[in-house]
């Protein structure tokens, strides 16, 4: 067990940086599970930051606005191009609606010869429901200038039918274990297991420190495997840190079998973290590299796996590419888990299909890494 | 001629070469895959059951079947005998929504959702009308099928004039841009370490010859500039004629972008490389970290972190580095003026001069091997 | 026969960097391989340890074919490599006991090896010290004691003296010279030929891959025509003379440069006073003298053409 006594030593020669990836890591996924967001509630109507300009002065124009006050927080923005600009470039109102004077006159008169314009931020989905609203509200108006109500009751009416609402029951309570902090997990877990185990890793590759092993009775393999040893009680270590934190950040997503669950997912995960920083380990020289490997391979394989879009908003294509990476499969088994309620339980055979095809790329991976050397040896 | 030595060493970096151009090739390929699904991509049917406990409301249930009738339906009906059955359903997974029919209609659901939501809508739009006509056949029965005939036809009052017409998507392709652009601290942080004695043996051999430390700075930095703002052009070329992503027509202002978005990578490498202590590793890990936090609140990761950000913490968005960097790119195509293009650029050039003159004076400072 | 080469072939491309070498080396020797750089006996020495693979021709050691799963050979070689290849992140003790480590399991076994390969090395008090700490000549040292400390009965050291001081250099050969007085095989490749001269029992010439030359350094001097080399300061010389001298018997060559007359002579006894006799039979005033027995640069020289590189 030499090999892997000196592993250590090495390790804790370098523990400064570790911790450091470890603990900004934690930051990163802290601000994550503060400020991102699993994107369920996107689509669901809410009240959203919008702006009305009001050019005009007759009241179906101040009812329309009434109507939208009503509904979303109205953001007041000066009647000016560069400040709708702005407004739509930052954020601050993501629709603004333009009623020009005579709008409503015009509209009381004949609906059909008038026109709105909007301008939308770059969110598709509150644009949609926004003009979905406002043009509701104008076909019920229509409706009852057409059947000659007069234009005051017709108002009175148009908003009240418009806020009627069907009545919704929620049977269950949300489910309450899901958090985006298990799903932005493996991105994090990947990028700080790469970094830290890697720059321990790369240490072995300097100069002639592998000749030099290599000549020795010691065969690569055992070798090999003490230092996978180590690298796994590394990573086994971060891991109990990103559970602690998920412990105070999310308390409520490791309670009851769900939450065991997520555990065992996650653990499942960082055994194939470990595989993937130990091949690295096995190809990478330079810190540079290293540094930009991570950064690929952490960034890519979570975009298109559905860890910062979800799953259902990807392209069948991405999610073909997407199932030849492990992060792929641990979000299906987080979205089984989140799915589950008193009467949805997990499909265990799923569940452990899932988790072996994960356990199947540390395998390979680690495979891959054994023969590695020996292929670089004798060339 | 020292400056061609320093543009020689970084265009010989194979390692660094590579990546700076490998990485957001790759990655870009990523995002344009990941995102060239339509967001309201429609889907399976959703499958719901009806039903009747006490009330009928035959329109509605028509209309439900109808919307569950031909090629691709909307809505698949789940057949139920009971209100029982329905939940049992319901909570089961298996359907998305039972409504049910009292003197009100009601939806029952399980939690919230792109599908719940769409059920919602159905059912608002049916009893707003409903009372609509209501309203109208009891006031003028005569004129009740001409309007309904009216307000089946739809309106046509809201055309939008765009306004940024671009997508959220986009949004992140900027941000990526940015991201590479900033990834020219890794060759700051090297400009740096290469003059501090006590980490490099060249920096030391430099600090013995007679030559001022800043002269060779200012070679080596000017000359990593210069590479680096070349690789994010390419880049960005990579991302125009490739994946078709729009970046404006002015190519001089989107060379610029690049150049001064490098500058600000690279100035905050050196920041980096001067300002911690410590061995060269524990620096590098600490920018790496750092810049993270820079991406993830400049909303490279996801957009909504970004808005979060400028709520919570709007000094941060102002003057986080790769946010500057990710808006300069954005605004060429959103804006017809560039005042807030330069807005942009200046902040970000002020940025870089800030960290210019603090790495200057610690350099400066630093006279021995050990300090 | 400890190791046993036949017609080593390995090319790299279109570059033959061993080109049929042979060489076989007994136990007890002390092999010297000489070569300037570039001349393949990196290269050799990396196929011999089965760390390449060779394009033709067979490795024997200690009798037996020598392959990278060949561990029962692998543990009585020890290498010296040409870079220093320590762990900046282990102490002096770590690093002799980690790869002592990999040769020898039993703990107690290899503790006593380890001090014992300390003080081989001269590195007591400097246990716990980090390479970083140390000078080049103690890296060396370190170095070495890596290679050495399980004891092997075949030793190579590529190149150990390349950037060290001269005390450590002279501790370095002496330490040397012990290992084999204690029975070690060793081969030792260096361009520095004092070295060689100094402790190798037998040498071998390498250049562009092939076996130029062998023998003990006598031999090997035997080889060539050069028997002699004789330096005389004479402050002024007549070309006639110069020419004069070159047309003595037992005389090849004669110049006269800066000060200095350069005459190579065959062997012979009396080159020295005929040379003397007829400078002062002319008259010619001469100060320092100085003899020369020819040098293995010499013998390199001759055979190739090139310099040894110094």
């Amino acid at each position: 067990m030499q090999t892997l006594k000196y592993f250590f030593k090495i390790l804790n020669y370098h523990k400064v940086v570790l911790v450091i990836y470890v603990f900004l890591f934690a930051m990163l996924n802290i601000f994550f599970t503060e400020f991102g967001t699993d994107m369920t509630e996107i689509f669901t109507p809410q009240s959203l930051n919008i702006s009305v300009i009001n050019r005009d002065d007759h009241p179906i124009s101040d009812g329309l606005e009434q109507y939208l006050g009503d509904l979303h927080n109205l953001v007041p923005i000066e009647d000016d191009y560069t400040a709708m600009q702005d407004a739509l470039f930052f954020w601050d109102a993501v629709y603004i609606l333009i009623i020009d004077d005579g709008f409503g006159a015009a509209f009381y008169n004949d609906p059909d010869s008038v026109t709105l314009t909007n301008k939308k931020a770059a969110d598709a989905a509150a644009g949609f429901f926004v003009d979905e609203q406002i043009d509701s509200y104008l076909l019920t108006l229509r409706a009852y200038l057409s059947a000659d109500f007069e234009l005051e009751r017709a108002l009175t009416l148009t908003l009240a039918t418009s806020v009627q609402e069907v009545n919704v029951l929620i049977l269950e309570t949300e489910i309450t274990g899901a958090s985006f902090y298990f799903q932005v997990l493996p991105f994090v877990l990947v990028s700080v297991i790469m970094l830290a185990l890697g720059s321990v890793l790369i240490v072995y590759r300097k100069d002639d420190l592998t000749r030099r092993m290599d000549v020795s009775p010691t065969p690569a393999l055992r070798r090999k495997t003490q230092i996978m040893i180590g690298c796994a009680l590394c990573a086994l270590l971060i891991w109990l840190v990103f559970m602690v934190g998920a412990y105070f950040l999310t308390p409520h997503s490791l309670t009851g079998t769900a939450g065991l669950l997520r555990i065992l997912n996650s653990l499942v995960f960082t055994v194939v973290c470990v595989s993937l920083a130990f091949l690295i380990g096995q190809v990478v020289k330079k810190s540079i590299v290293l540094q930009a490997l991570a950064q690929i391979l952490g960034l890519g394989m979570s975009f298109i796996s559905g860890v910062f879009m979800p799953q259902e908003f990807l392209a069948d294509s991405v999610l073909a590419i997407a199932r030849f990476t492990p992060t792929y499969w641990y979000i299906r088994n987080l979205s089984m888990i989140d799915a589950v309620s008193p009467a949805i339980n997990v499909d265990m055979g799923s569940f452990l299909q899932n988790t072996g095809i994960q356990l199947g790329f540390a395998i390979a991976l680690f495979a891959a890494a054994l023969a590695f050397g020996r292929e670089r040896r004798a060339a | 001629m020292r400056f061609k030595y320093s543009l020689f060493r970084l265009l010989r970096d194979r390692s660094y070469l590579f990546f700076a151009l490998a990485f957001p090739i790759i990655l870009s390929t990523f995002f344009n895959v990941a995102f060239s699904s339509d967001i309201i991509n429609i889907f399976e049917s959703i499958p719901v059951a009806i039903v009747e406990e006490g009330g009928a409301h035959p329109m509605f249930n028509e209309i439900l079947h109808e919307l569950a009738y031909g090629e691709e339906p909307l809505l698949e009906i789940v057949p139920v005998t009971s209100l029982y059955e329905a939940e049992t359903l319901l909570k089961g997974g298996e359907i998305t929504g039972v409504f049910v029919l009292r003197e009100e209609i009601e939806l029952a659901v399980t939690r919230t959702g792109i599908n719940q939501s769409i059920l919602q809508t159905i059912s608002n739009e049916f009893i707003r009308r409903s009372a609509t006509i209501t309203d109208i056949a009891t006031a003028r029965p005569d004129l009740v099928m001409e309007i309904v005939a009216e307000m089946n036809a739809g309106i046509d009052v809201n055309q939008g004039t765009g306004g940024l017409g671009t997508d959220m998507i986009i949004y992140h392709f900027y941000a990526l841009l940015a991201m590479v652009c900033f990834m020219g601290s890794q060759a700051g942080f090297k400009v740096s370490i290469d003059v501090q004695a006590g980490i490099s043996p060249l920096a030391a051999r430099r600090s013995v010859a007679p030559t001022k430390k800043m002269a060779i700075v200012v070679n080596e930095f000017g000359a990593a500039v210069l590479v680096h703002a070349v690789v994010t052009f390419i880049s960005v070329a990579y991302l125009v004629f490739i994946l078709g992503i729009n970046f404006g027509q002015s190519l001089p202002l989107i060379m610029l972008v690049c150049l001064v978005g490098s500058l600000a990578g690279i100035s905050f490498g050196i920041l980096m490389a001067t300002v911690l202590k410590g061995k060269e590793n524990i620096r590098e890990a600490t920018m790496t970290g750092i810049s993270f936090v820079f991406y993830a609140a400049a909303g490279l990761f996801q957009s909504q972190i970004r808005l979060t950000v400028r709520s919570a913490a709007p000094i941060l968005d102002r003057i986080n580095p790769v946010t500057l960097i990710s808006d300069a790119f954005a605004s060429l195509v959103i804006y017809d003026t560039l005042d807030r293009y330069f807005q942009s650029l200046l902040i970000l050039l002020g940025i870089v001069a800030l960290f210019l003159v603090v790495s200057a004076a610690v350099l400066r400072r630093a006279r021995y091997a050990d300090s | 026969m400890v190791v046993k080469i036949d017609n080593l072939v390995k090319r790299y491309k279109e570059v033959l960097a061993v080109d049929h070498f042979s060489m076989e080396i007994k136990e007890g020797e002390i092999l010297g391989l000489l070569g300037p750089n570039g001349s393949g006996k990196t290269t050799t020495i990396n196929c011999i340890l089965a760390l390449l693979k060779y394009d033709k021709g067979t490795v024997e050691i200690f009798g037996q074919e020598m392959a990278p799963s060949s561990y029962n050979i692998k543990k009585d070689i020890g290498v010296v490599m040409q870079n220093v290849a320590v762990f900046d992140e282990l102490t002096v003790f770590e690093n002799i006991d980690y790869f002592c480590g990999l040769y020898i399991k039993d703990t107690a076994k290899r503790k006593k090896y380890v001090r014992e390969a300390i003080q081989f090395v001269a590195l007591e008090g400097f246990e716990k010290f980090l390479p970083k700490k140390l000078s080049g000549g103690l890296l060396r040292r370190l170095n070495i004691a890596c290679g050495i400390a399980h004891k092997p009965k075949l030793i190579i050291l590529d190149e150990p003296t390349v950037a060290v001081d001269p005390q450590s250099r002279d501790y370095i050969l002496k330490g040397i010279q012990e290992l084999n007085r204690q029975g070690a095989t060793i081969i030792y490749t260096s361009h520095y030929m004092e070295e060689v001269e100094q402790i190798c029992t037998r040498i071998i010439i390498i250049d562009k891959g092939r076996n130029i030359a062998e023998g003990t350094k006598e031999e090997l001097k035997q080889m060539i025509k050069t028997g002699e080399t004789i330096r005389i300061n004479i402050l002024d010389i007549s070309k006639e003379h110069v020419s004069k001298i070159g047309a003595l018997p037992n005389v090849f060559s004669a110049e006269y440069m800066d000060e200095t007359l350069v005459v190579h002579c065959e062997q012979g006894k009396h080159n020295l006073s005929s040379i003397l006799d007829y400078l002062s039979q002319n008259q010619i005033v001469y100060d320092r003298v100085l003899s020369e027995l020819p040098t293995l640069n010499d013998v390199f020289l001759e055979m190739t053409g090139n310099q040894l590189r110094d």
